[in-house]
């Protein structure tokens, strides 16, 4: 790893349920995410890599081990400052869109930054409008836009702060594979056009084809890395696991 | 199907208690007003029973006097075991200093004919001693001084206490004295009734035919007929108060249909994918219609009986609002199943449009994505109705300026019934531009929040605008009340400032009790007072005309001291021969001004004028200077509600004065001192009262109404949880999404109270324009501490009600809420 991580996990337990019941989804996980490089976490189903990123991202809290994101230490934030780290720190692009129905695509957009209360950078914003292609909807509202303009619209949403990562939760799995292409394509450009880090999810070899690094997780546990993983070396990789 | 209805309801108790609440309120309202009068039966029944208990036969005379000869020959009747003559002799008590209305009777001989329970002590045996109602507080060994006819004080030692049950305005008496007693206070006083008992083996009708004809010239009627009688005429007060309650169970009720209406509409939008998977592995229609119709019947069976004990409190609460004295709950059983049965029936009916709706879902809804809060902008059609609902109110207002007061109070109330439709109609298109405005106010000081929380208000503006119509109603009703009570009272206020030049009266405390001889010179007297009049109520008989309750007051007062609204002709002063007429006598005998009314002395009508009733310058029907009075007294009674009006010298100030005209009048504990700030203190008091119960009535719609507010914001929360993870996710703080769901539900309070406040100030605009006239002016005046008051409270109950909703949003953990369905 030639750069610092932008964001990075270490020896990290996540329990869900008590006693008997007691899944352990995160067991002793350590890995570190490097700056300006596109990841992929893959994984079969319960492979604990949603919870990964979930934890990575400060969206759950972890029962034992640190997680850092950029400077920042979160695990034993409080709720405020670890919702201001999030804010100001991390974007997100969801596999079901999760746009607010009630506002155009521009507030949208604008929205993480309105909330954080920040002026966004009009400069930043034109390129990243214009490289998705959404200049001419962006008065549009959600439900007036395809599916792929709206996983478009949440890209955008993720990038205008110029967060230290992106987290993207299986971003294609809802898109037809044209439309899953442009967004893969999308996310590559952001970081090795723009410089952006983000994180994938998914578990779909085609789109981990897309990313400079795959992290393989298997119960729990990290099973293997992959460098410039392609989508036949994914598959051989994901079926090794019995997945 | 009837199990996926009460798995529905097992899965759901929490999205349904809210509307269950609703209508358990408005239960409680309707079976309260249902107990209340069963109560107020009861307690008039219980009081009746106890003056009648033992009574076989009662005897009444229309003509003549019923006395001791009477008695005497009633008790020689066949079949009598006893008989008693019974007189209700008013005995004003000293208290503190002060006259207090109280009344007597003699002790009946016969143990078993008399209206009260001995609670302490004994009963008088000596024409000193006198025993006490409990609720006078006296403890045997006290002292009691009471007045009699002329003023003169009696003192009596207590030596016991009795009971019975509150008096219904039936005549119960405070204080039992012997007849010796009673006798002394009231020299020749008739009875007002013989009561008998009879022998064993003689039936109550057995007895009253033998008395009637033992006795002639009486009436005669069993104990039985006595009691329905004595009912009959206690009847018509309680009627009046039941229907009031009524109309306000009424509004309660429709209030909790609305509330029901909009969460049952939320909930089958929300359960439309579950209901569209129903129809898929195919249930019908009509199977679809049924069971949401089956989970409200659930509802309101449930929340309807809980009410109806909930309404046993209600009723309880009422009683001791409106001063009675011992609480009656009785439970009949056609009260509750009333109460229950209107419950379930309003839940039903409101639930059935979005039943209907229910089943217009397509099976195919069920394959689709869940779609994001459909929004439904309003119609043209909504505001064509609108607007010709507003154009029938302002038409109606219009006419209503220009007619009779009765033709105008129904015009009056049509416009405000049209105007309320219109603000209820026209909602749904307000809710944008109000929640935009609103945002917009409020987004310097919260901020994100504000935005936000407009967009969610905004998202669904039927069910925004229904949340909020349920407290316009409440507030409508509330504010209109309220802004008229304070016109009346304002009007009234200015009324009496017209009237009345003095600056004190000195009133009787008793009403038929006399002021001491010559009071008005005793005080002309004293320093600083300028000027004094005499003035005394009197039923005046006018020959051919009739007979009238009048005022008498001295002459060369008239036009000066008291100077009432002249309608026609003039009134600087009123002489012997003369006589003014008010306006609803003049309406009555067609008499104008220049007539002359043959009275046993004739007299010329002066003037028509129009007064303000306040106590102690009541001036009746009619108007006669003070010399004239004995002149056509009816059958030369003498008059009551005596009182002195008095006006300060130019040089001196009331203040001043009052001491010493208190001095003056302390060797008179029948007199009262009034200012006219006490005047209008003593006309307002009833009506404060009345305000109050109907705020406290009022209070329970407009509870319902945010029980609506906190339900509808409690389903958009469940609906909406995905967005707030969303927003969540990308920075807003749980404080954040707190705030949000609270000034989503300000905003919804301040829209209902704002329409409701500007229908119910607009009838009371109507109304005030409409009932005024010049001698009782009805102001438009807003009581703005009063309104500030309820827009504050709706604004905090608004917070309220807002705070599980808010709790719910801020709770939801991230990423559940975030994962695929």
């Amino acid at each position: 790893m030639d750069s610092p991580a932008a964001v990075e996990a270490a020896d990290v337990v996540k329990v869900y349920g008590h006693g008997d019941g007691a899944v352990r989804a995160l067991d002793h996980v350590s890995v570190a995410f490097p700056t300006r490089r596109f990841t992929a976490i893959m994984g079969p189903s319960g492979s604990g890599k949603s919870t990964l990123m979930h934890c990575l991202a400060g969206l759950e809290r972890v029962d034992s081990g640190q997680v850092r994101i950029g400077r920042h230490e979160v695990t034993r934030l409080s709720d405020a400052a670890l919702t201001r780290v999030r804010r100001d720190h991390v974007g997100f692009v969801f596999q079901s869109f999760n746009l607010l129905p009630t506002l155009s695509a521009e507030d949208n957009i604008l929205l993480g930054l309105r909330l954080a209360g920040r002026d966004p950078d009009k400069q930043w914003f034109d390129t990243v409008v214009d490289v998705l292609g959404l200049r001419a909807r962006l008065g549009h509202r959600p439900s007036e836009l395809s599916g792929g303009q709206q996983q478009r619209v949440a890209c955008a949403r993720a990038l205008v702060g110029r967060p230290d990562v992106v987290f993207a939760d299986e971003p294609t799995g809802n898109l037809d594979s044209r439309s899953g292409a442009e967004v893969l394509g999308f996310l590559r450009a952001s970081v090795h056009e723009f410089g952006q880090t983000v994180v994938m999810v998914t578990h779909d070899p085609v789109a981990a084809s897309y990313t400079d690094h795959g992290v393989l997780l298997a119960d729990g546990r990290v099973a293997s890395h992959l460098q410039r993983p392609t989508a036949d070396a994914v598959l051989s990789a994901l079926t090794s696991l019995g997945a | 199907m009837l199990r996926t209805v009460v798995a529905g309801l097992k899965a759901r108790p929490k999205r349904l208690l809210l509307s269950a609440v609703a209508i358990m309120l408005g239960v409680a309202f309707v079976s309260g007003a249902l107990v209340l009068a069963d109560a107020v039966h009861a307690s008039v029944r219980a009081a009746v029973t106890y003056q009648l208990r033992g009574v076989d036969a009662d005897v009444t005379v229309k003509h003549g006097d019923l006395d001791d000869t009477v008695l005497n020959q009633i008790r020689q009747a066949p079949g009598v075991a006893s008989a008693e003559g019974r007189a209700f002799t008013p005995t004003p008590l000293l208290v503190d200093g002060h006259a207090r209305d109280a009344g007597a009777i003699a002790l009946p001989a016969d143990p078993r004919l008399r209206p009260f329970d001995l609670a302490g002590g004994r009963l008088p045996g000596k024409a000193d001693e006198v025993a006490t109602a409990a609720e006078l507080g006296y403890a045997p060994g006290e002292r009691v001084t009471v007045f009699d006819q002329n003023g003169t004080q009696h003192q009596y030692s207590v030596v016991g206490s009795f009971s019975r049950p509150t008096d219904a305005g039936i005549g119960a008496p405070q204080l039992v004295l012997t007849p010796d007693a009673a006798r002394q206070l009231a020299p020749g006083t008739a009875y007002s009734e013989i009561i008998a008992r009879a022998a064993p083996g003689v039936s109550q009708q057995q007895l009253a035919d033998s008395i009637a004809r033992t006795v002639h010239g009486v009436d005669v009627a069993t104990g039985e007929q006595a009691a329905s009688q004595l009912l009959g005429n206690a009847a018509p007060d309680s009627a009046s108060l039941t229907k009031f309650f009524t109309a306000f169970a009424v509004l309660a009720m429709v209030v909790a249909g609305l509330v029901i209406l909009n969460s049952f509409t939320i909930l089958v939008t929300q359960r439309a994918r579950e209901l569209a998977l129903l129809r898929c592995v195919g249930a019908d229609r009509s199977q679809v219609f049924a069971s949401v119709l089956a989970e409200a019947v659930v509802v309101g069976v449930v929340a309807s009986v809980v009410g109806l004990f909930a309404g046993l409190g209600v009723a309880a609460a009422l009683q001791t609002i409106i001063g009675a004295q011992s609480v009656y709950v009785p439970l009949s059983v056609r009260s509750a199943v009333e109460s229950v049965a209107i419950g379930v029936l309003v839940t039903v009916l409101a639930a059935a449009v979005p039943a209907r709706a229910a089943t217009r879902v397509a099976p195919v809804e069920a394959l689709r994505t869940p779609l994001e809060g459909k929004s439904t902008r309003a119609g043209r059609l909504r505001v064509t109705a609108a607007v010709v609902a507003f154009l029938v109110a302002v038409g109606a207002g219009a006419l209503s300026l220009g007619v009779d007061t009765d033709t105008g109070a129904a015009l009056a109330i049509v416009a405000m019934v049209a105007l309320l439709l219109a603000a209820l109609t026209i909602g749904p298109v307000l809710v944008g531009p109000v929640v935009r405005t609103l945002s917009s106010v409020f987004a310097p000081a919260v901020g994100q929040p504000a935005k936000l929380a407009a967009l969610n208000a905004d998202r669904n503006p039927r069910r925004t605008a229904a949340s909020a119509a349920a407290l316009t109603i409440g507030l409508a009703v509330v504010s209109m009340v309220t802004t008229t009570t304070a016109g009346i009272e304002a009007g009234q206020s200015r009324g009496l400032d017209q009237q009345l030049a003095a600056d004190f009266t000195v009133t009787t405390a008793v009403v038929n009790r006399p002021l001491p001889d010559n009071l008005a010179g005793t005080l002309a007297r004293v320093p600083g007072v300028s000027v004094t009049a005499e003035r005394l109520s009197f039923n005046g008989d006018l020959g051919s005309a009739g007979v009238y309750s009048m005022a008498a007051v001295t002459g060369s007062a008239v036009g000066s001291l008291l100077h009432p609204a002249v309608l026609s002709g003039r009134l600087d002063h009123l002489d012997v021969g003369e006589i003014a007429v008010s306006k609803e006598l003049a309406t009555e005998t067609r008499l104008k001004v220049g007539d002359t009314v043959a009275a046993r002395t004739p007299l010329r009508v002066v003037a028509v004028y129009d007064s303000v009733n306040a106590p102690g310058v009541d001036l009746g029907l009619a108007l006669v200077d003070l010399a004239q009075q004995q002149a056509i007294a009816f059958k030369g009674e003498p008059g009551y509600d005596e009182s002195v009006l008095v006006k300060v010298a130019s040089g001196s100030a009331a203040a001043q004065v009052r001491p010493v005209l208190e001095q003056a009048l302390s060797g008179a504990p029948l007199a009262q001192l009034n200012t006219v700030a006490d005047i209008k203190e003593q006309m307002t008091t009833p009506l404060r009262g009345t305000l109050n119960l109907l705020w406290a009535l009022t209070a329970l719609a407009v509870l319902i109404a945010f029980a609506g507010i906190a339900n509808t914001l409690w389903l958009s929360v469940l609906e909406r949880t995905r967005e707030s993870a969303l927003l969540r996710a990308l920075g807003l703080t749980r404080g954040g999404l707190g705030a949000t769901v609270m000034t989503e539900s300000v905003f919804v309070a301040l829209l209902g109270a704002a329409c409701g406040l500007m229908v119910g100030v607009a009838s009371a605009w109507m109304l005030a324009r409409v009932a005024s006239t010049d001698a009782q002016p009805v102001l438009f005046t807003l009581p703005w501490d009063r309104l500030g008051v309820l827009v504050a409270a709706s604004v905090l109950a608004a917070g309220l009600a807002a705070l599980i909703p808010a709790r719910r949003a801020a709770r939801q953990s991230l990423t559940t809420a975030m994962a695929d369905r």
